[in-house]
């Protein structure tokens, strides 16, 4: 374990000892007590007096004295030995009782912040009883130094800081916060950690912020500032660590196959065998060798159509055994059928073929034949039928004087497109560029809100008819839109919306929670976590759902005639994460200023020792006294 | 100081036995008659033959009369008849004279130090002195001897004339009872001082400390030119040759209340005794290239260790 003391932005209130550390009292009365060094030299001259002696001749003494003086300028010093072994125990004494520490780690500072790790990195077995367990005992043994009027507070870094004790004072609140942290299975967000401290720290003073974490944490990009001592306490030793990084299944011309990526993080080359589960049967066992810190996918052919989920197992044990293991959810076997009724339109046609599960037909609004019936999605590109199918519809570029949507004129030019809300349809969107020649200027309908707009007119609407619809106002060939990244990404996020899946469940960004969108038709909802009892849910169902282990979550949607099974996988294959070699923390304020070291603030009393000193000086002096220096 | 010395000389087959009748201070109680046996049986030598007054019991470099034959020479005429060797001329029909070693009396100056610094110590190196010279003066007298006894401080305190006989002893010793040990030292000049009283070659014996920063080599020197031979005997007191103070001490000089602070450290203490080593080298070293013989002994030696193995062994006594 190492740690570093470091002060990104120096507090003007800490004397620097040494340059780094502060030797302070806790007693600075006790320095009265020097006034005694004084009297003892004052009954050192006193007691000084010479005991007369008669002898037969002072002759040769003369003669030694006169010897004895010219060789050694220095020995009236030395005759003194005795009184200078009592001026250093009486000043030892006064030290004493004057209560000197040494900054340890914590106790210096009024407050205490301590952040701990709690990114998956840290379930690594490298340390006893782990880095977690290790970090714990860390932060424990700070509770046990924190001096009265003290306080720490206690904040878990995962995805989002967790405040677990507030600046508290008390030892055995802390030590049981402490104890019910639990460790998280995502990332470490040092920067969201670091903004809370920036916060908490804004207006304290005599604060001091303790790191404690293996140095995995997504880096730091906009330093805070933190204006308080900081210091990284270490955990962590080694970085053997094999994981599986990614597992996918496809289905691919009737058949299915299965993709693993499997990273070897640590510094030699392994071999292990990794095992592939179909629906929990052993499907295939296979050996496989990475050289260090090497990477290699494997790819399984031919896994049974029927398959729902499967899982990949690694052999061989390492440091972190949690992403030895990885699931993944086959693609169930139905495929959404979509219907574009267009004069022609090669982007959309270009975007929604690239949709997973997407069967694309073509047709013109002269064959439109409002009896089909039998697709998921229709897309109207610049016609409107005069009935609209009880299906998602995309409308693009609606004609003037249909029945649904009121048009108020054109707008020309259109650029500085912005989306009108937030709404997660646009994420990963960035739609600054984007520019339409000509849009119809729609007026919003009551049932639809606006997505994309510029300049008050509405360019991109969703709402709710019969099915769920989206319409854009303008002609997708006269903007720049198509040929903008932003652009499949866009018809992703619509389709995946105007298509919600069977669970419709999806993984948000984090990973740690499930969004859910239920069927409506749902009465009951029972939700399996790996390993724990089912839960069930009933109307309102919640969004979404915490899945912080990973492994299969089965959701089960009761309807009225059926059940509805659906899977999720959540994987810690993560390398971030499951890279575990210890490093410094990703924050480059931090890393200017790392003075190295092994010191740690804190307050170390300092008399035991100071005692033990006095009494050695006293046996000193005794011999030296008995020696008759 | 009331002093009182009885002495019982008892004639006996194999020499003369000394015996206290009275146990008083100083000199008398320092003998027993076992010890006083055994100390008759000692004798001064002289690693010289010396010329003599009186035919006493030490060899003489000259011819005379004695019992010990020594060589023949040619009669000459006014030669005393009677050392005429008859059987010789028996045989040769020429007339030789027998010659015979000479038994001379020797002188035996003892200088004894009285300066204040000898009544320090434990045991006081006064004792020593005053038992030492009360030996010899007895060795001596008891052979026939001449014994003079010169007292010296910072000069010539007291003198004894030379004595004679074993009727000398009792004086000799009375001398000794009555020297007090006071002043300061200076036995250049005390032994300077001596040189009037002189009386001719001899052994002289000086039993002293030697503690002075005057010296005593050039009074040494004197007495050789004296004729001399001179035999050194530096008493010190153990507390001088191994001195064990601990602690600050002001220091007086007995002599001449002088005082000296010391701090006595190991080191100093160390420094102390090299200093003595150096000094007794150096006393040593004069005596040894001047012919001069040396011995430093301790106060707490036993006396009789010091009589019957030390002076031996040194070859001041046979």
């Amino acid at each position: 374990m190492r740690s570093t003391w470091i002060t990104p932005h120096p507090s003007p209130l800490t004397l620097q000892y040494g340059e780094e550390k502060t030797l302070s009292l806790l007693n600075p009365a006790g320095l009265g007590f020097a006034a005694i060094i004084p009297l003892i030299i004052l009954l050192y001259l006193l007691k000084r007096r010479f005991q007369e002696k008669v002898i037969s001749s002072t002759y040769l003494w003369e003669e030694v004295l006169k010897d004895m003086e010219a060789t050694t300028p220095w020995q009236r010093l030395k005759k003194n030995l005795l009184l200078f072994l009592q001026l250093l125990a009486a000043f030892l004494l006064v030290m004493a009782l004057s209560r000197p520490y040494l900054p340890v780690a914590g106790g210096l500072e009024k407050q205490l912040l301590v952040v701990l790790d709690a990114s998956a990195s840290m379930m690594a077995s490298d340390v006893t009883p782990s880095r977690w367990g290790m970090a714990q005992k860390e932060v424990e043994k700070l509770i046990d130094r924190l001096g009265p009027g003290e306080k720490m507070t206690l904040i878990k870094m995962g995805e989002q800081p967790e405040v677990l004790q507030a600046a508290s004072g008390d030892k055995n609140e802390l030590r049981r916060s402490l104890r019910d942290a639990q460790l998280k299975t995502g990332r470490a967000d040092l920067e969201a950690a670091l903004s809370l401290i920036a916060s908490l720290s804004r207006d304290s003073r005599d604060i001091m912020l303790l790191i404690v974490s293996d140095g995995k944490t997504l880096p730091v990009e906009h330093d805070p500032r933190i204006k308080c001592p900081v210091e990284f306490i270490q955990i962590g030793r080694e970085s053997d660590n094999l994981a599986i990084t990614t597992l996918a299944t496809r289905r691919d011309s009737g058949q299915v196959l299965a993709l693993a990526r499997v990273q070897n993080f640590g510094e030699k080359a392994v071999v292990s065998d990794i095992e592939l589960r179909v629906d929990g049967e052993l499907f295939d066992i296979r050996e496989i060798k990475l050289e260090a810190e090497g990477a290699r996918e494997i790819i399984w052919e031919d896994l049974p159509v029927r398959a729902e989920s499967i899982q990949a197992i690694l052999q061989r044990p390492d440091f972190l055994l949690a992403d030895n293991e990885a699931w993944a959810v086959v693609e169930e076997l139905t495929e959404n059928r979509a219907l574009l009724v267009s004069e022609g339109n090669l982007f959309l046609e270009k975007a929604l073929n690239l949709l997973p599960g997407m069967e694309l037909f073509k047709t013109s609004p002269a064959e439109y034949d409002p009896a089909l019936a039998d697709y998921q999605l229709f897309i109207f590109d610049g016609w409107l039928p005069a009935r609209l199918p009880q299906a998602s519809i995309i409308i693009v570029n609606p004609p003037p004087g249909n029945h649904w949507l009121a048009i108020n004129g054109e707008a020309k030019n259109l650029s500085g497109i912005k989306a009108a809300g937030e709404d997660s349809l646009l994420r990963y969107i960035d739609s600054s560029d984007w520019q339409v020649a000509r849009s119809q200027k729609l007026l919003c309908p009551d049932w639809a809100r606006t997505l994309l707009e510029s300049e008050d007119v509405p360019l991109l609407l969703t709402g709710q008819l019969s099915g769920r619809v989206a319409i854009f106002s303008f002609d997708l060939h006269e903007s720049n839109i198509p040929l903008q990244t932003g652009f499949p990404i866009l018809v992703h996020n619509l389709v995946g919306w105007l298509l919600p899946g069977n669970a419709g469940a999806s993984f948000d960004l984090n990973r740690s929670r499930i969004s859910f969108d239920p069927h409506p038709e749902a009465e009951a909802i029972y939700l399996q976590r790996p390993g724990e009892k089912e839960e069930r849910y009933l109307p309102p169902f919640p969004r979404s759902f915490s899945a912080s282990r990973p492994g299969l979550y089965q959701i089960n949607q009761v309807l009225s005639d059926r059940i509805e099974i659906s899977f999720l996988a959540r994987n810690q294959g993560d390398p971030l994460e499951s890279d575990i070699k210890p490093a410094a923390l990703p924050w480059q304020a931090l890393e200017a200023d790392s003075r190295g070291g092994g010191e740690r603030l804190g307050k170390k009393e300092l008399w035991p020792w100071l005692c033990w000193a006095v009494l050695l000086l006293l046996l000193l002096e005794w011999e030296v006294y008995r020696r008759g220096y | 100081m009331s002093f009182t010395l009885r002495v019982l000389l008892v004639f006996h087959p194999s020499g003369v036995t000394i015996k206290f009748a009275g146990m008083g201070v100083n000199v008398k109680d320092l003998f027993d008659e076992d010890f006083l046996k055994r100390l008759e049986h000692l004798r001064l030598v002289s690693r010289k033959m010396r010329t003599g007054k009186n035919s006493g019991e030490r060899r003489s470099p000259l011819k005379g009369q004695s019992v010990e034959f020594a060589d023949f020479r040619n009669y000459s005429s006014g030669d005393d008849f009677r050392y005429i060797d008859w059987n010789s001329y028996a045989r040769t029909e020429k007339l030789f004279v027998k010659l015979f070693m000479e038994e001379q009396d020797l002188l035996l100056n003892i200088f004894i130090d009285v300066s204040k610094s000898m009544s320090w110590g434990e045991p006081p190196k006064e004792r020593l002195a005053l038992q030492l010279a009360a030996a010899f003066s007895y060795l001596a007298l008891a052979a026939y001897d001449r014994v003079a006894i010169a007292a010296c401080s910072e000069q010539l305190a007291a003198y004894q004339a030379p004595l004679r006989g074993k009727t000398g002893i009792d004086q000799a010793w009375t001398f000794l009872a009555q020297l007090s040990f006071a002043g300061s030292t200076n036995l250049n000049q005390a032994l300077l001082e001596y040189g009037r009283f002189s009386r001719g070659p001899g052994v002289a014996l000086l039993i002293s400390d030697l503690l002075s920063p005057h010296g005593f080599q050039d009074g040494v020197k004197f007495l050789q030119y004296l004729r001399q031979e001179v035999i050194v005997l530096q008493l010190l007191a153990p507390e001088e040759i191994n001195p064990t103070l601990h602690g600050d001490w002001r220091l007086l000089d007995s002599e001449s209340g002088e005082s000296r602070e010391i701090s006595a450290s190991p080191r100093l203490l160390k420094a102390y005794r090299k200093k003595l080593d150096d000094f007794t080298e150096a006393n040593r070293d004069f005596c040894f290239r001047r012919g001069i013989g040396f011995l430093q002994v301790s106060s707490a030696t036993p006396f009789e260790e010091l009589l019957l193995q030390l002076l031996p062994r040194a070859g001041i006594l046979a």
